[in-house]
């Protein structure tokens, strides 16, 4: 009976040290990142039209899996959006085959983007994949989208609301992905970004995910970016250079 | 295998790792989290490009047979801003690598912790717990 005891106890104590490391490991992880704290509007740094000037170097919060992101951690999938989900094959995320990362998924990606603001175009160069987005304001969409080719980053128009640059996009070819963990979407997909300076160094990215094939109804995450070091500065991405990964991949589900 | 070392630090390391994924492709489609490894070796080829930095080590097992094992990293830009210099993986010179094996049988690791020159470099990759989604 001792022994049994004994060996409980051990187990139990085993237990407590596992979630003690894994909790330090990932408060040592967040606390690299200082609070964000909200700076006087009237101080943020402006471009030449009073708008809050976004232009300039971002480190992007990596979230590999955008439900971990959601309010309430569940993503309201439709039946169909469920089974799909359920039924991703990893091996088949279109990154590993070098394919454009798509719109969103390129905002919480583990590499930096940069920012170059004019008043009539907002471009977002991005280290991953060595691709881009561009946001006209006031713009519109085309209407022969999708029939030059599959437009994996769709196309975006933008508005300014206030001090928040809000962003729409559509025609987004369905072969992107949302996420790596495998959130996928039909070609109804639509977008609506929300990017706003919290501080001139931080940037609120909000982006509400619409589509009536995978989702039974809107839902949205909130990232931030952290402004680049000033040396810092996009780098060579050249996806096929040495892509072996692909000769090595198997059928699998996604992770627990 | 003498240089394979599996069980509770390797098991500890997994967990660390276990909600990381990779930004180029699904970790879970190439690597098996649940089956680590430790291998001591010698370098034999670098191949420092993206989308993921690679390289080769030598590695012998009890039998006296050597096996050419591939190590993955993270993309070059990654282990550049963490400080990781591509002289630092020297032809010749020893290195010991722990992480996750392939799905498909064949020599090749996710790097989770690399050493060099009894230093811990930053793997960058899938499986390293620096490489935590915050």
């Amino acid at each position: 009976m001792k022994a049994i005891m004994t060996r409980r106890l051990l187990f139990a104590f085993t237990l407590i040290l596992f979630a003690s490391a894994i909790s330090n490991a990932q408060q040592g992880a967040r606390g690299q990142e200082p609070p964000i704290v909200r700076q006087d509007p009237k101080t943020l740094r402006r471009d030449a039209h009073g708008r809050p000037d976004l232009t300039g170097m971002w480190n992007i919060q990596y979230t590999p899996d955008i439900s971990t992101a959601v309010p309430g951690g569940k993503i309201p999938f439709t039946p169909y959006g469920q089974q799909r989900w359920k039924d991703v094959d990893t091996a088949k995320d279109p990154t590993g085959f070098c394919l454009p990362v798509g719109p969103s998924r390129a905002f919480t990606s583990p590499f930096p983007v940069y920012f170059l603001q004019t008043p009539n175009v907002i471009g977002a160069l991005f280290e991953y994949q060595t691709i881009w987005r561009m946001f006209y304001i006031g713009g519109k969409h085309p209407d022969d989208m999708g029939a030059y080719a599959a437009e994996f980053m769709g196309h975006s128009t933008a508005e300014w609301q206030g001090d928040i640059l809000v962003v729409d996009t559509i025609g987004i070819a369905e072969r992107s992905w949302l996420d790596t963990a495998g959130h996928e979407h039909s070609d109804k997909l639509h977008l609506t970004e929300r990017f706003e300076k919290i501080n001139d160094d931080t940037i609120q990215y909000t982006v509400t995910y619409e589509d009536p094939v995978f989702f039974s109804e809107p839902f949205s995450i909130t990232r931030h970016m952290r402004r680049g070091a000033a040396k810092d500065r996009i780098l060579p991405y050249t996806c096929t250079e040495n892509n072996v990964d692909t000769d090595h991949l198997v059928p699998s589900k996604r992770e627990q | 295998m003498k240089q394979v070392l599996l069980g509770f630090a390797a098991a500890t390391l997994g967990l660390f790792s276990m909600t990381a994924t990779a930004g180029h492709h699904s970790f879970a489609a190439e690597y098996d989290r649940a089956k680590q490894i430790t291998l001591t070796g010698t370098v034999t080829k670098v191949e420092w490009m993206n989308p993921h930095v690679y390289f080769y080590m030598d590695v012998k097992d009890d039998s006296g047979k050597v096996t050419n094992w591939a190590v993955e990293l993270s993309n070059p830009a990654g282990l550049y801003r963490r400080g990781w210099r591509k002289e630092q993986l020297k032809i010749g010179e020893p290195s010991t690598v722990s992480g996750s094996l392939a799905k498909n049988g064949t020599a090749r690791v996710n790097a989770s912790t690399v050493i060099v020159e009894g230093k811990r470099l930053f793997a960058g990759s899938s499986g390293d717990e620096e490489n935590q989604p915050k």
